[in-house]
Formats: C-alpha cells, sequence, structure tokens
C-alpha cells in the first residue's frame, strides 16, 4: 500500500512539475499539514541563543517539505516568541495545543520554560520535545530529549579532567535547578573518579560580579574548575578571570555550545575552557557531515552569528519526529508513540544517533572541545557513542511502562553516597 | 595578612562598582528629584556607542568619548521632549522614564540586535603579596574616587556649581536672582547621563554589551542614590556607596553572594526607613543622640524635600 | 446604601450606568458558550488580572500611594495558595484553605511592610522605591531555593522551575476546588465555564463592595490624604492608618489575582515578582484612568489582550509599544484614556448649567 502510495505522490509531484502554467495544484495531500509547534525565544535575554535553534528546525522542515513532506502531507511550522519569558512559554503552549491543535510541541530553553510549556503539553497529551543540553532525569510517557545529559557530558569531562590536571576541582554553578542538579553530577563524578571538590559555589542568576569567587578560588589553588554558568550576566565571569590572571584550565558543559562566548569575548578570554559536545560549529573541521551541515545552515541563514548545538539538536528532532509520523503511518498519538519506541535512527551531522525507546533520549557521539588561545577550537578527545544509560539503571522503561517524573542523582544511592 | 589585603580588594571593588553605577542618577536626582528608571539604559547606550566607535577603528579612549556622546546626546533629547514638562510630578517621571527604559532596552534589541563586538581590555594583572589582582577592577576604583572628586570640585569651584547649588537648595530664589534654572536642569540631565554613558562603556570593556545590559544597575543605583539623600550629593553618595559597599563585601566574605546582596538591600531598607532624607541625616542624628545624654531625643523627621 | 453605590468618587451613575453595566455583566454571561475551550482558559488570565488593577487603582489613584510592588502581594498570594493547597493535599478542603492562606499571608506582609513605610513617614517616591526593592528582594531570594533542603512542609520552593517542580515527583498544585459534601469535590479548571463564571461574580461582588468603600467616608477621607497629606492630618485624620489600611486592601486584592492565577495554571515562579511583572499592572492602570475602578478593570482586560496579540504577531515590538503607550499617556493624558470622556461630560455639565441660569435669569 505504501509503495502504490508513494508512486502515486510522485507522479502527482510530476504532473504539479509539469502543470504549473495551468493550474496550481498542491504537491501535499488534501488532509491538510502536519503542525509543528515551536516556541523558542526570538526576543529577551536568550534570544542570542536561542534563534539558531529556530533555524535548525526551520532548515529540517523545508528539507523534508522538498522531499515531498510526511505522510503526503506538508509539515508546516507554528512558531511562537516565548520572548525569554516563562509565563509566555505556557501561555503558547496552551495556544499552540488548543487552539493550533500541533502534533507536536518543541520548547523552552531554560528549564523553567521548558516545564512551563511541558506540563500544558503533558496535561494535554501531546508529544514534546526539548532540543539543549540539560540536567537529565526526565522520564515521561510523551517527552523527548535530543540534548546530551549529565552523564554523557559531565561523567566522561570531569574524568578526562582528572586525568589530566590533577584530583582538586574547584565548582561554580547557576544557582537555580539545572544549575544545582548539575552540581551534584559534579560531586558524584568527582567522588567516583577519586576526586576531591575543594570549593562549591553557587552563584545567583543575574550575578555579574565574581571577584568574591575569584578570590576564593585563588585561596584554594583547584587543578581545574567546573563551571556551571547560565546567562550572559554570569558569563562576565570569564573576563573578569582572565583579568585577575587564573590560568587554571576550566571545563563546561552549557558555555561555547550555546552562548557561543568565544566569538563574543575577545581572545584570549576563554582560552583553555574544555567542553564536552555533540556539535558545535567548528566539528566542521573534523566530521564530513557537520560540514554539509553547516554549509546548509549558513546558505539558508546567511547573516547567523553561529551554527551552535541547538541548531543541531532541533534538526535531528524535526526529522526523528518525521521518521515517526512515516513509520506510524499516521499522526494520532498512541501510534507515533509506538513508532517512537521502535529504536529510531538517524544521521545526525555529528554522526548517527539512535533514540533509545527506554529513556526517549539519543545515544550520540560525545567529542571534548578545547578552546585555543586565539579562540579557534580543538577535538582533542572523542569520547565515541555514549548512550544514555542512568535512565535504564533508575528501572526507567517507557516503552513498557508509562510514567512522569524528574529523577534527580540523590535517587540512586550510587550517586547519592557522594553527596553531602 | 592576605586575607586583609583580599577583603580590602574586594571591598575597593564593591564600593567602585557603587559608585560608578549611581554617579549620574545621584546628580539627576540630587538636583531635580527625578529618579531616572531608564539609567541603565543611558549606561546601556553608552556601552553601545563604545562599541561601535571601536568597530569604526577608533583607538579605546575615544570609542569611549563616543558612547559619552551617544548618551548624553539621548539624555538631552529625553529631557526636553518629555523630563522638562514633568518637573514636580515626581510619580510620573519615575513612571514615564519607566516607559522610556522599555523602549530603548527593546528597541536597541529590536534595531541593533541581541549583542554587539565587545571592547578589548587593555588592562592586565599585578601581582601583590603572592596574589593576583586585576589592574581593570583597580582603575575602577582610581576612576570612581577621581570622578567624585572632579565632581565635587565642580561644585564646589564653578560658577555653574554655584548656580546648581542654588537651585538644588532654593529653586525659586535662584530663579530670582537670575539663575536660569531651566538651563540648570537641562545640563544637570545631560552631565547625568554622559557619566551614565562613561560608566556603561567603562563597565562595557569586561562584559558581553547585550541591550540588556545596563538593566542589572539600575536597581543597585536607585538603591544608592535613596540612600544618599539630596542634601549634599557628594557627601551623601561616598556615605551611601562606603557603607552598603561595606555591608555586601562582609556577607559575601562571610557567607556568600546572594547574602551580601539581599543583606545590602535590607541595609537599604533599614536606613531608608530611619532616615528618608538620606543617611547623612542619618549620620547627623545619631551624632545627635550620642551628645544628649537624657532629654529625649526624637526630634521630628527632617521636611520631607521630596514629595510626590 | 443607594448613596454609597451612587455617590460622587467613583464615576458613573444614574440610571444609565447602572442599566448599562447590567446589560454588559448579563451580555457577559453567554460568553463560554460562544467561544472554544482555549478562548476561555485566555480570557480567563484576563480577567484573573482585574483584582491586581484594582487594588492598584485603589492605592495610586484614591489614596495618592504608588507601590510599585503588588506583584509582592500577588505572588505571596499565589505562592502561599500552593504552598497550604500541597501540604494539605488529601483534605478537600486543600484548595480553599489555600484561598484563605493566600489572602491572609499577603494581609499580614502588608501590614508590616504598611508599619515600615508609612508609619516611617516615609511619603511619595520612597514609597515607591521601598516596595519596588521588597520585591526584588523577593524574587532574589526565591530564584535560589531550588536545593531539596527549601521547602515548607512539603511543598518544595522549587526556586527557578517553580513551585513544587524540583523534587523527583512533581508536587501538583490543585486548580480550585470545593468540596461539595458527602466525600465529592467539584474541580474547578482554568479552562471550565465554571471558573469563568466565578471570575465574573467575584469581579462584580469586588467592584461594588470597592465602590461602596470609596464613595463612603472612608473614600472622602482616603482623598483627602491623597491631595494634600498634611492637610489632611492638621484636620483630624489618621493618615498613616488610611494608607496602611488601603495599602492592606489592595495586598489582599493583589494576592486574589496570584491565588487565582496559580488555580488557573497549576504553576507559578519567581518570575512574577520580577519588574517587569510589577510595570505591566502600572501600565494598565495609567493607561486607562487610575481614579477609576471601572476603568481600571476594562484597562487590565483590553491592555493585556492588547499585548497578547502583539506578542504573537510583532512579537519583539510587544514591549517597544507598551513603554512608548506609558510615556504618552502620562505626557498627554495623565489621567487615562478616562480622562476624555470625563472632560467631555464636565463640558457638557457646564453647558447644561449655563443654559440653567439663562433660562432662569430669562
Amino acid at each position: 500500500m505504501n509503495i502504490s502510495r508513494r508512486s502515486l505522490m510522485k507522479t502527482s509531484v510530476a504532473l504539479a512539475a509539469t502543470s504549473t502554467a495551468l493550474a496550481p495544484v498542491s504537491a501535499f495531500a488534501q488532509e491538510g499539514p502536519i503542525k509543528v509547534g515551536i516556541i523558542d525565544d526570538a526576543s529577551g535575554d536568550f534570544a542570542a541563543a536561542v534563534i539558531p535553534k529556530t533555524q535548525g528546525a526551520r532548515i529540517a522542515i523545508d528539507e523534508i517539505n522538498a522531499a515531498g513532506g510526511v505522510l503526503g502531507r506538508e509539515l508546516e511550522l507554528i512558531h511562537y516568541d516565548g520572548q525569554s519569558d516563562v509565563r509566555r512559554h505556557q501561555e503558547f503552549a496552551q495556544r499552540a495545543i488548543l487552539q493550533d491543535e500541533v502534533d507536536v510541541l518543541m520548547a523552552g530553553y531554560t528549564s523553567s520554560e521548558r516545564e512551563a510549556a511541558r506540563a500544558v503539553a503533558v496535561e494535554n497529551e501531546t508529544i514534546f520535545w526539548h532540543n539543549n543540553q540539560g540536567e537529565g532525569g526526565i522520564a515521561d510517557e510523551y517527552s523527548f530529549f535530543t540534548g546530551p545529559v549529565p552523564e554523557q557530558q559531565i561523567l566522561p569531562g570531569l574524568e578526562y579532567m582528572v586525568e589530566k590536571y590533577g584530583k582538586r576541582v574547584y565548582v561554580l554553578a547557576a544557582d537555580y535547578g539545572f544549575g544545582q542538579v548539575s552540581a551534584q553530577w559534579v560531586q558524584a563524578s568527582a567522588g567516583m573518579a577519586g576526586a576531591e571538590v575543594v570549593g562549591l559555589e553557587f552563584i545567583p542568576l543575574g550575578n555579574s560580579e565574581f571577584s568574591s569567587s575569584i578570590a576564593n578560588i585563588q585561596n584554594e589553588e583547584p587543578d581545574f574548575l567546573f563551571l556551571l554558568l547560565v546567562g550572559s550576566a554570569q558569563s562576565q565571569y570569564f573576563p573578569q578571570a582572565q583579568a585577575a590572571g587564573i590560568a587554571i584550565p576550566s571545563i563546561s558543559t552549557v558555555n561555547l555550545q550555546q552562548g557561543y562566548e568565544h566569538k563574543l569575548f575577545p581572545a584570549p578570554t576563554l582560552e583553555n575552557l574544555y567542553v564536552p559536545v555533540t556539535f558545535i560549529e567548528e566539528l566542521a573541521q573534523e566530521v564530513e557531515s557537520a560540514q554539509v551541515f553547516v554549509d546548509k545552515v549558513r546558505a539558508a541563514f546567511p547573516d547567523t552569528e553561529y551554527v551552535n548545538q541547538m541548531t543541531r539538536c532541533a534538526y535531528v528532532a524535526v526529522h526523528l519526529m518525521a521518521k515517526a509520523w512515516e513509520a506510524a503511518g499516521t499522526t494520532d498519538t498512541p501510534a507515533v508513540l509506538e513508532a517512537l519506541h521502535s529504536g529510531l535512527t538517524f544521521d545526525a551531522p555529528e554522526g548517527p544517533v539512535t533514540l533509545d525507546p527506554a529513556t526517549h533520549h539519543l545515544a550520540m557521539d560525545i567529542r571534548l572541545a578545547q578552546v585555543q588561545p586565539d579562540h579557534s577550537v580543538e577535538f582533542v578527545e572523542d569520547f565515541g557513542v555514549i548512550e544514555p544509560w542512568w535512565l535504564k539503571e533508575m528501572g526507567v522503561n517507557l516503552a513498557d511502562t508509562s510514567q512522569s517524573r524528574q529523577y534527580l542523582p540523590g535517587d540512586d544511592p550510587d550517586l547519592a553516597a557522594f553527596l553531602e | 595578612m592576605g586575607d586583609i589585603i583580599s577583603f580590602a580588594y574586594q571591598y575597593a571593588d564593591s564600593f567602585a562598582l557603587l559608585a560608578l553605577s549611581s554617579i549620574g542618577l545621584v546628580i539627576i536626582f540630587g538636583m531635580m528629584g527625578v529618579i531616572n528608571m531608564a539609567h541603565g539604559e543611558f549606561m546601556m547606550i553608552g556601552a553601545f556607542g563604545a562599541s561601535f566607535g571601536f568597530q569604526w577603528g577608533l583607538p579605546l579612549s575615544l570609542a569611549i568619548v563616543t558612547g559619552v556622546f551617544a548618551a548624553t546626546a539621548i539624555g538631552l533629547l529625553l529631557e526636553r521632549l518629555v523630563i522638562r514638562k514633568l518637573y514636580g510630578r515626581l510619580l510620573y517621571s519615575l513612571v514615564a522614564t519607566w516607559g522610556i527604559s522599555l523602549v530603548l532596552s527593546q528597541g536597541a534589541l529590536v534595531l541593533i540586535g541581541p549583542s554587539v563586538p565587545s571592547l578589548p581590555n587593555p588592562f592586565g594583572t599585578v601581582s601583590v603579596g603572592g596574589m593576583n589582582f586585576s589592574v581593570y577592577r583597580l582603575f575602577l576604583v582610581a576612576l570612581a574616587i577621581a570622578l567624585i572628586v572632579t565632581l565635587w570640585a565642580l561644585m564646589r569651584f564653578t560658577n555653574f556649581g554655584l548656580h546648581a547649588r542654588a537651585t538644588m537648595t532654593e529653586p525659586d530664589m535662584a530663579e530670582a536672582l537670575g539663575v536660569r534654572t531651566t538651563r540648570i536642569y537641562m545640563v544637570t540631565f545631560g552631565l547625568g547621563a554622559a557619566l551614565a554613558g562613561f560608566a556603561g562603556a567603562i563597565f562595557g570593556l569586561s562584559a558581553q554589551i547585550q541591550p540588556t545590559f545596563g538593566a542589572a544597575y539600575t536597581p543597585i543605583a536607585f538603591i544608592v542614590v535613596v540612600v544618599a539623600g539630596s542634601r549634599n550629593i557628594i557627601a551623601g553618595l561616598l556615605a551611601s556607596a562606603l557603607v552598603l559597599a561595606l555591608v555586601k563585601t562582609s556577607f559575601t566574605v562571610g557567607f556568600n553572594i546572594l547574602t551580601g546582596y539581599v543583606a545590602m538591600l535590607v541595609t537599604a531598607l533599614i536606613i531608608i526607613r530611619l532616615s528618608p532624607t538620606g543617611i547623612l541625616d542619618l549620620i547627623g542624628k545619631l551624632k545627635a543622640l550620642a551628645s544628649r545624654h537624657r532629654s529625649s531625643t526624637k526630634g521630628t523627621s527632617a521636611e520631607e524635600t521630596k514629595n510626590a | 446604601m443607594r448613596e454609597l453605590l451612587n455617590g460622587r468618587i467613583e464615576p458613573g451613575k444614574g440610571p444609565v450606568f447602572w442599566i448599562v453595566g447590567a446589560l454588559l455583566v448579563i451580555g457577559m454571561l453567554f460568553l463560554p458558550g460562544l467561544v472554544g475551550r482555549y478562548t476561555l482558559l485566555n480570557f480567563n488570565s484576563f480577567l484573573l488580572m482585574v483584582f491586581l488593577a484594582t487594588g492598584l487603582a485603589l492605592l495610586w489613584g484614591f489614596c495618592g500611594v504608588l507601590s510599585l510592588g503588588q506583584s509582592a502581594f500577588f505572588g505571596i498570594g499565589g505562592y502561599a495558595y500552593g504552598i497550604v493547597a500541597i501540604n494539605l493535599a488529601d483534605s478537600p478542603w486543600a484548595s480553599l484553605a489555600g484561598v484563605a492562606g493566600g489572602i491572609v499571608a499577603a494581609v499580614v506582609f502588608a501590614a508590616l511592610l504598611g508599619w515600615l513605610t508609612f508609619y516611617g513617614h516615609l511619603r511619595g517616591v520612597y514609597v515607591s522605591i521601598v516596595t519596588l526593592v521588597v520585591t526584588l528582594v523577593i524574587e532574589s531570594f526565591l530564584n535560589q531555593t531550588a536545593g531539596p533542603q527549601w521547602k515548607i512542609g512539603t511543598a518544595h520552593l522549587g526556586g527557578n522551575n517553580g513551585l513544587g517542580r524540583f523534587s523527583g515527583a512533581a508536587e501538583n498544585i490543585p486548580s480550585l476546588t470545593i468540596p461539595t459534601g458527602g466525600g465529592n469535590s467539584l474541580v474547578i479548571s482554568g479552562s471550565s465555564p465554571t471558573f469563568y463564571y466565578v471570575l465574573i461574580g467575584l469581579i462584580v461582588f469586588t467592584y461594588l463592595l470597592l465602590r461602596a468603600l470609596v464613595n463612603s467616608r472612608f473614600g472622602v477621607a482616603l482623598a483627602a490624604v491623597r491631595e494634600d497629606p498634611d492637610r489632611a492630618e492638621t484636620l483630624g485624620y489618621d493618615i498613616r492608618l488610611l494608607q496602611s489600611m488601603t495599602f492592606c486592601i489592595g495586598a489582599a486584592l493583589a494576592a486574589m489575582s496570584g491565588l487565582l492565577y496559580v488555580a488557573w495554571g497549576n504553576f507559578i515562579t519567581p518570575s512574577v515578582f520580577g519588574v517587569t511583572a510589577n510595570v505591566l499592572p502600572v501600565i494598565w492602570v495609567a493607561v486607562a484612568g487610575r481614579k477609576s475602578l471601572a476603568a481600571a478593570i476594562l484597562g487590565a482586560v483590553v491592555l493585556q489582550w492588547g499585548a497578547q496579540q502583539l506578542a504573537i504577531s510583532g512579537g519583539e515590538w510587544a514591549l517597544i509599544v507598551q513603554g512608548a503607550l506609558l510615556v504618552l499617556v502620562v505626557l498627554l493624558l495623565p489621567e487615562g484614556l478616562l480622562s476624555l470622556r470625563q472632560q467631555f461630560s464636565r463640558m457638557r455639565d457646564v453647558r447644561s448649567n449655563s443654559l440653567k441660569s439663562q433660562s432662569r435669569q430669562g
């Protein structure tokens, strides 16, 4: 049935192409478009980092439509500007789901924005995707994630730093949900690697004064720093640290891959910063598919500041959903969920990824980037494909049993042993 | 010893931040009682202007001057169009300047973009007693002191200063004696905007310059300014910045950054509660209290100078 | 009573006003039948803000106190509702206890803050600044309560992610739930017509109550305090008590909006204490006309709808337009749009009076 439908569609496309002069015939089926709802911050504090994310989604949608759409239907992007505001995310999630009746919702940059939108999606049994790195741990029937999570970034990254630089680590973390949970992961990882957390400071969001933290760091003299700083105010740590002569190597799972700070601060402010990533624009130097992807993005959006990790995440998410819809043969949620549990794979810019049915997260290639003195990037280590194994260890299998919960490091006895 | 140096450094750094953030606003408030809620946006304009100047190839110092020009120009324009019509109606000027701040910050975002190229930081590091300090932060301290002294000299020794002080204390009398108060207000507002722009450009040397860049400084600035009071703006600013910085640094070092910030806010609230006209009057009251042994000294609060 | 309702301070009186008003309310009752679930959900979110707006109008327009911290009470009301309701999760009275808790918490806090400001002889701009600084303190504090140790009873404050959203199992904040006896409860979700009717009922009730209040001797005293506090004091009014009481009433109203917001969306984060959240009611009330409760109600609903439309269509311009609107209103129409109508009717009164006197002479 599929084959004949496809050949029927091909013929109709050919007809449409040849007969455009006569009458504009829609190449797409009459059921109407499949609606992809996206709430991204196009204005406000987070706009600079999030605008590339929307670009990734647009490219994917255009590609898919050019190839004939999904199930013969066009993909339609319904985009709302979240204005970097949590309440707007909730409002627009309601609008997208209840009024526009989107078939999928992708929303949120910070964890608060994500939760505001996700709560509405889950309540209305709409499939939800979150497309950037995060603190992980969310096991929910309707929620899917394309960004890397702590066991893919923090664990291998910290192990590398301990091996290379030493066992004493000082941690600066943004003082909110994401920063708190990630800091717990750092503590646990350090414990497991035999390292010692000699200092842990939580920095209030919006704080841009680091002289006290810098003084503390100079006092402790750690072997390396673990940074979990979020937002442009907190990024002022970097020039201040550099001006104070801090030459200690540092690692971050936040910077570079989202806010491309190495493009915004003059060299060598971020020198010797290590970042475990799945994709950033510089990966094009190493991996051909990444180069192809970057070329695509820059061709469509010549003025874009940077092709960041979220561009790739949104791109992958749209393609995976398209595959799921095709495999299910429908947009009805139960069938689509089953399709999403069939072990879908996709050729992401950094390499092939697999959507793990049990955890709704991706198995993906992780590499360690190091910022050079001139702010170019070198990839010093390839960790290979890392599975999102932690939730499975916690007994989660969403393909079998549905649930809705965020697991925290404290819930895992192995990790909790290292938490204060 | 290292701890003392470290504390002194952090204290000076905090003082410089408070003083530089508010020096533009204190002039405007002291002169006209206007709380300019767009103060942070003047700082942002200064930083943006400096960034553009630097991109056009100007040396850093001239780029900063560009920023100051930009802030002053916009300040004078706003004074002429909006603020001038609201003198004496202070709640309205607060509300109106709030609207202006929205227009300026969001306007910058829409018209210019989410960020502009940052400025280089030409300062290095200096080693004292085995610890490294940022020359830039020390420069900020020196700059704060220099500006305060210059402002004092301006007020004390120049004609403008004389006219300005007269207008501040007795505007009607000054007008009757031939001082053109409208002109004084305009120049003062321009000066305040210029200082804000200057502070913004200087802070921009070590920050990501975005449209919301100045918004973080506005609350700090008006807290310092309200605590400073309007009786003697230079002395008030000095006292306010010194006291608040001391509280902030002490609690930050003792506990953490958030506690330091909250402690500073609470101290400001306490000072305002005990003496709405500013910290100088509070010091005066405490002195009076100390010098009288027996008689009850609950003196009437000084005349509220700035009402709605 | 008639005198109170029809009095001279709150604009609008006479049979025409009341008939039009009644027709409007009756017309509103038909809305749920005409619109879809989303539109109702959305409209409910506008309606519930009305109390915040009227509270500010009462404080600013009628008493002359520009409180820039009304969102503190909004937030306290909302958080208190959530915290109480989560802690009493097993009881059918959880939601209503939350309502009571929200209002009580806000009023207590307002009494304290009122003591701090008004009894500290603070006036004008200083009151505004103190109220604003207080919201900043609360926001800063709440933003960093993400850790598992930050909880009141069983409710995790959740920091930036929102109340009840940090721990493993999300603590659900209940919608408005009224026990109906026999172990049953009526759950009124934010998108239901019942919620809408509850809001309309509350708005009408609150409006009439406040109207009577401002038209009474209390309202006259407030007007005296607004116009000239010193003179009012020499005339024997206890201005500090009046200001504090009004402040508490304004706080209770703001808290009402806050807890209704949480009951509507089952969600609240520290951003409700932010600077932007504070300026929005000021914009609504300033533009519509702060000296009229009815204007505040209309202004709040219309401007929220307008802002949302802007956010959807021309997203980035939304805040610019709102800021410009604020500036223009302050410059050109400081009494708000309502003052246009008042000027018009005043002109009409003057003309009819002069005609009357002419006819008497003639």
